[in-house]
């Protein structure tokens, strides 16, 4: 009998310490460089190169829809200057190329501050991908199944992986940044477009721009209506007018007049110039008059733009919003964060 | 005044007295064999339980006794010179040979509503022909009894009644792996009372674990499995009650490893029982008893069917991922809850008996699961990574690539990454983070673990007399007194170095308000960021649930001519409350402290009618009325956050008649029933993030009504020596009887989004086959061989609705009839059969010990495609195409039947 009990124990002993649970931490990954994809016999473009194919493969700098595949082995590399950690930039990264001085968005899924903090060094394997164009914006994307979208973003996992590779975290640094200020701000090109720039000394403007569409600022977008301080209705109660006339802020979120509890997030879109009186009545806003474009999801929706006639340093991503054709169009800019507006 | 066979002896001898009773309801036991030993004198009890051995030389002597029907006991007798009175001598009804195994307990995890369905109701082994049948063979398929769900069926131990106090499921989790130390059980079924309380519509179960009562004796067994685990051992010792009145009982158990069917899933679990009991002074009786069932046991996650055909079976886990060579599981339940009780009977005479019990539950409670901050959603099944999404999108090259991943599990798409969560954890280090929570990595991933950590004091005190008339008494006097910690707690950072303890949700609503979106309000007030967890720290929410129940109940029990009659009445009360310990941001005034207190009206009333028309037939009646408060769990609409109760929260009210006839002529034995049961009033609470409101929303119903009625009837008919047949069918219609009233709340506000109707009338209850048949054929020899063949067959089995897809709130101006009947229409799953069948034997060594096996192997035909069980989900797949928006449901998420497993016991004992 003794030895049916040292058996059970033996067997209790056995089993008790083979702990189901008891896993090794992986070793941190070492940061991939261009020597791993020079291996697999991958050729580098530059980001410069891969958007003057863009352009050159596709034709003008319209906002058509018009996407490129990449065939080819080949990768590209930058340094992330955006985080979409404070809700404003959405399931995108920029990349920077400092040698070149090229900017170009990777779409990919939510959350990439987690794994791409600015100052990360990013390599992208491009052949499967597509380069696409969004209204004058060229990005790199996967290929979409609706032939109203140049490309994709890539939000699977599994593609992500297959795509994007980690390399150093250098930091970011004052070169990252282009600075223009009310005496240089015509030397931006479209070339800059996707750069983090800097724009100094830059005027916050109420009113009514000069170009044509949606020109009364600050204004607020949703549902596809634009909402400006001449429009019907309200916000949780309290009329456009008398929001817009008061502190309006980046962007807004709120009840609207008979929409019952639920929510509607809208863009924002704040008006700053260099010189507003430029403007002219063109159709196409000319250097020097931005638009900030702010997402209703943004941290800093709730924080005032700063009050009509504040001059600001303003740091954000370079973008242009054009339509098919290439005309209409504005240059916009995208926060990273709201702190990154400094009322002077 | 007693007839004895006994014996003649001489004047100067001792003598020994007694009088057998059955455990069951105390009734004297006739025709009992009483063998003292040594000697081998015989005596036999008489009509009223009686037996008296005269002339017995002074001596130590064991007294056998034998009955059929019931457990054989021995006792340890001194006899002096004195006739030695053992005042009551109890024998416990047998129950069948195959005790069920908790191998049948095939887990199913789900976070749903369905959730509450996932244990078949009828664990208990008994002796009526249907319930043995019902519950040993129709549990594969997760067979309730007449459709009630678990809180159904009163589970007692030793006299108390331990079903969840919040939930009111049954607690066999509690001494799972135990099954030698909790084999001694009284059954009732459906209606009918039992002595420790009177029970509800499905069946009463007390398991006696008094060492007394055990058969004495080691056991020991070793189980290899396929079908939870693969081993077992367990070792069991009763020490019989022993001549200086003590009698002790332990039990060991363990059960290790995994199925054959489903990747990521393990037992690593122990069984403990301890219980020692004193008889003094001949009427008093103390026992304690200790027993804790640590476990710990990797769950398994229904997927859906696009998923299982993509990975190629329906056993597809997603639960998991590779982490140093081994499968890890994000769901984990480890609990450890241990019962201690302490057990005391006074027989005050031959005829009344008090019985004071009282026990406590605590311990730990864990489950679990993988959390994130950011980024996208690390489930592998998740619904935009299936090639189902990119069909919907109209992107057919991308589906194809990604049905062509999936298939070959390219780069491990069929799981987590574990290795990847590690490595975005070790790289975070944002300087704002820094800047509010010091240095360290913040965590991304992590592995939380919910907790509901239970104090549960109970007091029973029952009461019983047997009046001179043979009419009898049963009272009883009852207490709980519960607190529950709901909390979750960082389990694993997963290389980061701690968590910052905010709500994501509210911080996406309410982001330039950080006090908002605190789930520790206090916290953040006093250290100016979110509460830093580490590992080990509670996180997210932590509240206590309050119960307080008390009731009293009675039974009559008194004779009219062949008439039976049991009458039956319960009064009592509940209370309830949430004690909120954190503050929460989003609701500063009404989160932390004490909700209002809830207080209801409990009562009950049964009848139990039995008519012998002779000794081979007799019909039965029963009828029950009742109240009972409503659970914790759906008393308070999000007790997460808030101290918010349930709109419209009400008492529950059931109603049940059932009718039996039985017949039995020798070993021919059958049984039909026919059953109607209404319960009305029940409430539901549900979270989950809404498609249409785009929010994360409570979900509350309030008066759900179900309908069940239905016909039981089985039969067990000898055939040649030893073989005999036996069958049981169950059809049954169980169904929702109303349109339950529901009010939808924004979590992050508290405000209604929508109210309205659950368009659920005469759909079908859940979980169960309504039709469910099986045939059999059972051989014992004389040499202890036994075997059985069983054919099992299941229809009318439905998916667990989702109420969101019946009410108007998805339903949009662009979606047609034939759209809103597809989103409404409940899933019927395809009919079953399954052969089973089995083999055991043991032999007798040394006529002192015995040893043996048995062999089960069922699903022989090793049908994979069985269902047994899913759920509807709740979200829905929003079609923006159109100029109208429209909804479709996700897809739903199945388990299904293993298929062929084998189950090999062998034992050995004596």
């Amino acid at each position: 009998m003794k030895s049916i009990y040292k058996l059970i124990l033996l067997s209790w002993v056995v089993l008790g310490v083979s702990c189901y649970n008891d896993y090794d931490d992986p070793q941190p990954d070492q940061p991939y460089t261009d020597a791993d994809f020079k291996a697999e016999g991958l050729d580098y473009i530059s980001i410069k190169e891969l958007k003057s194919t863009f352009w050159s493969e596709t034709g003008a700098g319209t906002g058509a829809v018009a996407s490129l595949p990449i065939t080819e082995p080949l990768y590209t590399r930058g340094k992330v200057i955006t985080t979409d950690r404070y809700g404003s930039i959405y399931k995108s990264v920029f990349l920077y190329d400092e040698k070149t001085e090229s900017a170009i968005e990777l779409k990919l899924n939510s959350g990439n501050y987690v794994f791409y903090a600015p100052g990360r060094e990013l390599f992208v394997k491009l052949q499967g991908l597509v380069l696409g164009n969004y209204r004058g914006m060229v990005s790199i994307g996967a290929a979409s199944g609706n032939n109203e979208y140049s490309n994709d973003n890539i939000e699977l996992p599994v593609m992500i992986a297959e795509h994007v590779f980690r390399g150093e975290q250098i930091g970011m640094s004052k070169a990252d940044t282009l600075v223009v200020n009310s005496s240089n701000y015509k030397s931006l090109s479209d070339d800059d477009l996707g750069r983090l720039v800097r724009f100094e000394g830059v005027t916050s403007t109420f009113g009514k721009a000069p170009w044509g569409y949606k020109n009364n600022f600050p204004n607020y977008f949703a549902n596809q209506t634009s909402y400006d301080v001449t429009s019907e209705g309200g916000l949780d109660g309290v009329s456009w007018t008398d929001f817009i006339q008061g502190t309006p802020t980046w962007a807004a979120m709120g009840k609207m007049d008979g929409a019952g509890v639920t929510s509607t997030y809208f863009y924002g879109s704040a008006w700053f110039s260099y010189n507003p009186t430029d403007a002219g009545a063109d159709s196409n806003a000319p250097a020097g008059n931005y638009v900030v474009r702010t997402s209703g999801y943004a941290h800093f929706r709730d924080e005032a733009i700063p009050a009509d006639g504040s001059v600001v340093d303003l740091t954000a991503i370079y973008v242009k919003y054009t339509n098919s054709s290439g005309r209409y169009v504005t240059y916009q800019l995208t926060l990273n964060d709201g702190a990154d507006v400094v009322v002077k | 005044m007693l007839s004895m066979l006994g014996l003649v002896a001489m004047a100067q001898d001792g003598g020994i007295k007694g009088r057998v009773v059955s455990r069951e309801g105390r009734a004297a036991v006739s025709g009992v064999q009483i063998t003292l030993m040594p000697g081998e004198q015989v005596a036999t009890s008489d009509g009223e339980g009686h037996f008296l051995f005269e002339m017995v030389p002074g001596g130590e002597y064991s007294l056998l006794f034998e009955a059929e029907d019931f457990e054989p006991l021995t006792l340890a007798v001194r006899v002096g010179t004195m006739v030695r009175d053992l005042q009551t001598v109890m024998l416990v009804p047998a129950v069948p040979q195959e005790i069920l195994d908790d191998s049948i307990f095939s887990e199913f995890d789900v976070e749903t509503a369905s959730d509450a369905n996932s244990l078949p109701t009828s664990l208990s082994a008994s002796k009526d022909i249907f319930n043995s049948i019902a519950s040993y063979n129709f549990s594969e398929m997760r067979f309730n009894v007449r459709g009630y769900d678990s809180q159904y069926q009163d589970i007692y131990m030793n006299g108390i009644r331990l079903n969840d106090a919040l939930t009111g499921y049954s607690p066999w989790s509690l001494w799972s792996g135990l099954n030698d130390a909790t084999r001694n059980q009284e059954v009732t079924s459906g209606l009918v009372m039992s002595d420790v309380g009177l029970g509800g519509i499905g069946g009463t179960t007390n398991i006696n674990t008094l060492p007394s009562q055990m058969r004495k004796g080691l056991r020991t067994s070793l189980v290899t499995a396929n079908q939870s685990y693969r081993f077992r051992a367990m070792v069991t010792y009763a020490s019989g009650q022993q001549d200086n009145g003590w009698s002790y009982a332990f039990s060991l158990s363990t059960r290790q490893g995994g199925n054959d069917y489903v990747d990521g899933v393990y037992y690593n679990a122990f069984g403990y029982f301890a219980a020692v009991e004193k008889q003094f002074a001949g009427r008093h009786r103390l026992a304690l008893t200790l027993l804790g069932a640590p476990t710990e046991r990797g769950a398994q996650q229904a997927s859906t069917q696009e998923a299982y055909d993509l990975v190629g079976n329906n056993y597809y886990n997603p639960n998991w991922g590779w982490q140093d060579g081994k499968k890890r599981n994000a769901r984990v339940r480890d609990n450890h809850e241990p019962l201690v009780m302490l057990n005391y009977r006074f027989d005050i005479t031959d005829r009344s008996q008090l019985d004071v019990a009282t026990s406590l539950r605590f311990g730990v409670n864990g489950y679990s699961a993988l959390t994130w901050k950011d980024g996208p959603d690390p489930r592998p099944d998740y619904y935009r990574y299936l090639p189902s999404y990119f069909v919907r999108d109209g992107n057919l090259a991308q589906a194809a690539m990604q049905a062509e991943r999936w298939r070959s599990n390219y780069q491990n798409v069929r799981h987590f990454d574990w290795e990847g969560m590690y490595q975005a954890n070790y790289i975070a280090g944002d300087p704002e983070d820094e800047a509010l929570y010091g240095p360290g990595h913040r965590a991304n991933y992590m592995v939380e673990e919910r907790h509901t950590d239970q104090l549960d004091w109970n007091l029973a005190i029952n009461f019983s007399h047997l009046f001179r008339n043979n009419t009898k008494l049963n009272m009883g006097l009852m207490m709980r007194r519960n607190r529950t910690e709901y909390y979750s707690e960082v389990k694993d950072l997963l290389g980061g170095d701690y968590w910052a303890d905010v709500d994501k949700f509210a911080q996406r609503d309410f982001a330039s308000d950080p006090a908002l979106y605190q789930n520790d309000l206090e916290y953040y007030n006093a250290h100016g960021h979110a509460r830093v967890a580490r590992e080990g720290d509670k996180y997210n929410y932590d509240y206590y649930a309050h119960v307080l129940k008390t009731g009293v109940w009675a039974s009559y029990q008194f004779q009219v001519g062949r008439l039976g009659v049991v009458l039956g009445g319960e009064l009592g009360t509940t209370q309830m409350w949430r004690e909120g310990l954190w503050q929460k941001g989003l609701f500063a005034d009404n989160s932390k402290g004490n909700s209002e207190m809830l207080d209801y009206l409990n009562y009950k009333g049964k009848l139990n009618l039995t008519y012998r028309f002779s000794a081979a037939h007799s019909i039965e009646a029963n009828a029950l009325i009742m109240q009972q408060a409503p659970d914790f769990r759906s008393a308070f609409v999000s007790p997460r956050t808030r101290n918010t109760v349930t709109p419209n929260l009400e008492e529950e009210k059931v109603f049940g008649v059932d009718a039996s006839y039985n017949v039995r002529y020798g070993d021919f034995k059958a049984r039909i029933s026919g059953y109607y049961t209404t319960i009305s009033d029940q409430s539901k609470v549900m979270s989950y993030y809404d498609d249409v409101a785009s929010t994360y929303t409570n979900f509350a119903m309030s008066g759900i009504d179900k309908k069940h009625f239905g016909l039981e009837a089985a039969f067990q008919a000898p055939i040649y020596r030893g073989l005999s047949l036996r069958g049981a069918v169950s059809w049954g219609q169980y169904t929702y009887d109303s349109n339950p009233f529901y009010v939808q709340t924004q979590d992050n506000s508290a405000e209604v989004v929508s109210t309205g109707r659950v368009y659920w009338e005469d759909f079908h209850v859940e979980s169960t086959p309504q039709l469910a048949a099986s045939l059999g054929l059972n051989f014992r020899s004389s040499k202890n061989l036994f075997l059985s063949f069983d054919v099992n067959y299941y229809d009318n089995m439905y998916l667990s609705m989702s109420p969101i897809y019946r009410t108007d709130a998805v339903i949009s101006a662009g979606m047609s009839p034939s759209d809103v009947a597809f989103i409404r229409q409940q899933e019927k799953f395809d009919s079953a059969y399954v052969l089973n069948a089995s083999i055991g034997k043991n032999w007798s060594i040394q006529r002192k010990y015995t040893l043996g096996f048995s062999l089960s192997v069922d699903n022989i035909l090793n049908d994979q495609d069985i269902k047994t069980g899913g759920y509807e989900q709740t979200r829905l797949v929003k079609n923006e195409e159109t100029t109208v928006t429209t909804y479709q449901p996700f897809d739903s998420k199945y388990f299904y039947m293993f298929g062929t497993t084998y189950y090999l016991n062998i034992y050995f004992r004596f």
